[in-house]
C-alpha cells in the first residue's frame, strides 16, 4: 500500500449537511449525508434513528447486485452511529458510482464513514473496509486490481472497527476457500485497517486546520 | 496510534477517561463533560472527531464540525414560520423538525389580543424545552434584562456554518466590532447558524451579509484588509 492509494476531499457538497469524495487506487465514489431530519410517520422508529443509504450508478438503474451493496452499507453505518441519540429521525447517505475499477464496495463504505465523520453525527466507532483476493496458490493480495480479482479464486471484503479491541463488522465473501486462509486474510486486513484510521485521522487534522 | 492530550485531534471510540480523569477515581463528581463525549461502563469515550478541550481542568468537550442545529435550552435561535394552527406556530429553526411557538408565549400576549405574524415571517426565540423524543418547544416572552425577542422585521437573513454562529456571538469578536465603526447596523445571530442583519440600505446590508459570509475562513489578521475593502465598495 502506497501513499496514493486512498485520496480524499470533505464537504465538497455546500448543501448538504456532510459529504466525501473519496478515490481508491482508481476507484471512485462521491458520498452525501443530510440528517438527521423528520421521515415519513412511516418510517419513523419512536427510539432510534434509522439509516437510509442509496446507491446510484454512474448510467442507468440500479440491479439486485446493487441493492444487496446498499443493504451491507445500511447495516454497517447504523452499527457505527448512535442512532439511539437521535429517535424519530432519519440520516439519508447517497453513495454516487463515479469510477469502478474492482475494490467498489470498500471505497463505497470508507467513503460513507469519511461523510459521517464530516457531518458532526455522534458515532460510536469509525469502521475501515479492505479487500482482498486469494489467487489459485493461496496467495493473499490486499487491494487487488480489476484483473486480480476476475482472476482470482475467492474475494472477500472485511470491514473493522476502529476499537481497541479487534472487531469485525461486516465480511462479504465469494468464491471457495478454506477456514485457515480465511483466519490469515482478517489477521492482514485489520493490520491494514490502522493504515487506513491514520488517513481518517490526517483528513480530521486537514478540516479543522482550515476552518 | 495517536497520542492523547488537550488540543490534539480525537476520534470516535478513543478512550479518554486516563486523561480526564487523571487515574483519580475520587474526583469524579467534579469533573463535567460535555457534547461529543459519553459514558460507557465508567469510561469516558469520545464520539465525534475533532479536538478534545479542556477548561480550568473541570469542563470536557470535542470541538467539532457540524452543520445540522441540534435544539439546547436558552439558546438564542432565529426560525421562519412554516405553518399556523389554531394554538400555535410551527417555526423552522433548522433542526430536524419544526419548532412550536404557542399564540401566548409571546410578551403581552392575551386570548384576545393575539400576534400578528404572517407565513414565512422570520423571528428571534429563546428555547423552552428540548428533548430529542419531543417537538421543542420556543417562546418570545421578554424577561427583565433579557434581550428583545419577537419578530423581525426589514432585514435579511443569511446561514452560516454552526461553529461560526458561535465564533461571532463572542462578545470579543474583532469583524463586527469594526463594521461596526464604518456603518450602523443591527444584527441577530442565532446559535442555530443564522443571521439576520438590517441597516439603513439595502445595499449596505447586503454588503454586510457579504463580508460575513467571507471572514468565515479568514485569519484574524486579514479581517482588516476585508474590511477596508469593504469601505471602499460602499462609497462607490
Amino acid at each position: 500500500m502506497n501513499e496514493e492509494f486512498l485520496k480524499c476531499r470533505l464537504g465538497f457538497i455546500g448543501n448538504s449537511d456532510g459529504s466525501a469524495y473519496v478515490s481508491q487506487c482508481k476507484t471512485t465514489v462521491a458520498v452525501s449525508v443530510v440528517g438527521p431530519f423528520e421521515p415519513k410517520s412511516s418510517k419513523c422508529l419512536y427510539d432510534r434513528g434509522t439509516v437510509d443509504v442509496t446507491f446510484r450508478r454512474k448510467t442507468g438503474s440500479i440491479t439486485v447486485h446493487d441493492k444487496m451493496l446498499e443493504g451491507i452499507m445500511q447495516s454497517t453505518c447504523e452499527e457505527a452511529l448512535i442512532v439511539e441519540q437521535y429517535p424519530r429521525t432519519s440520516i439519508a447517505v447517497t453513495v454516487q458510482e463515479m469510477q469502478d475499477r474492482g475494490n467498489l464496495l470498500a471505497t463505497c463504505l470508507n467513503a460513507s464513514c469519511l461523510a459521517l465523520m464530516d457531518s458532526g453525527i455522534s458515532m460510536h466507532h469509525l469502521f475501515a473496509a479492505i479487500s482482498c483476493a486469494i489467487t489459485d496458490s493461496e496467495e493473499i493480495i490486499l487491494n487487488p486490481d480489476e484483473l486480480q480479482i476476475n482472476s482470482s479464486v475467492a474475494y472477500f471484503t472485511l470491514v473493522f472497527s476502529s476499537s481497541e479491541s479487534r472487531q469485525l463488522l461486516t465480511s462479504h465473501t465469494t468464491g471457495k476457500f478454506s477456514h485457515s486462509i480465511y483466519l490469515q486474510c482478517m489477521d492482514k486486513c485489520f493490520a491494514a485497517t490502522r493504515e487506513v484510521f491514520s488517513f481518517y485521522e490526517n483528513m480530521i487534522k486537514k478540516q479543522l486546520i482550515y476552518c | 496510534m495517536l497520542s492523547m492530550e488537550f488540543n490534539n485531534v480525537v476520534l470516535p471510540s478513543n478512550d479518554v477517561s486516563h486523561i480526564i480523569l487523571k487515574g483519580d477515581i475520587c474526583k469524579k463528581n467534579e469533573k463535567i463533560i460535555g457534547p461529543g463525549l459519553k459514558i460507557v461502563d465508567n469510561k469516558i469515550f469520545v464520539c465525534n472527531s475533532g479536538v478534545l478541550k479542556c477548561k480550568d481542568e473541570k469542563l470536557f468537550w470535542v470541538e467539532y464540525r457540524k452543520k445540522k442545529y441540534s435544539p439546547a435550552k436558552d439558546d438564542i435561535v432565529i426560525g421562519i414560520v412554516a405553518a399556523k394552527t389554531s394554538e400555535m406556530y410551527k417555526v423552522d429553526i433548522g433542526a430536524s423538525e419544526l419548532a412550536t411557538l404557542p399564540y401566548l408565549a409571546f410578551t403581552n400576549a392575551t386570548k384576545k389580543n393575539r400576534p400578528d405574524i404572517k407565513l414565512g415571517n422570520v423571528i428571534a426565540a429563546k428555547i423552552k424545552m428540548a428533548t430529542p423524543y419531543m417537538e421543542s418547544e420556543i417562546s418570545c416572552v421578554e424577561y427583565a434584562n433579557s434581550i428583545i425577542l419577537g419578530q423581525l422585521e426589514n432585514g435579511f437573513l443569511i446561514t452560516v456554518n454552526l461553529n461560526y454562529a458561535l465564533q461571532l456571538r463572542k462578545s470579543n469578536s474583532k469583524l463586527l466590532y469594526h463594521l461596526g465603526q464604518f456603518v450602523p447596523y443591527e444584527i441577530v445571530i442565532g446559535a442555530n447558524g443564522k443571521i439576520w442583519i438590517k441597516s439603513a440600505s439595502v445595499r449596505t446590508t447586503i454588503a454586510i451579509g457579504n463580508v460575513i459570509l467571507k471572514a468565515e475562513h479568514l485569519k484574524e489578521e486579514d479581517i482588516p484588509l476585508l474590511i477596508k475593502n469593504f469601505n471602499k465598495s460602499l462609497n462607490v
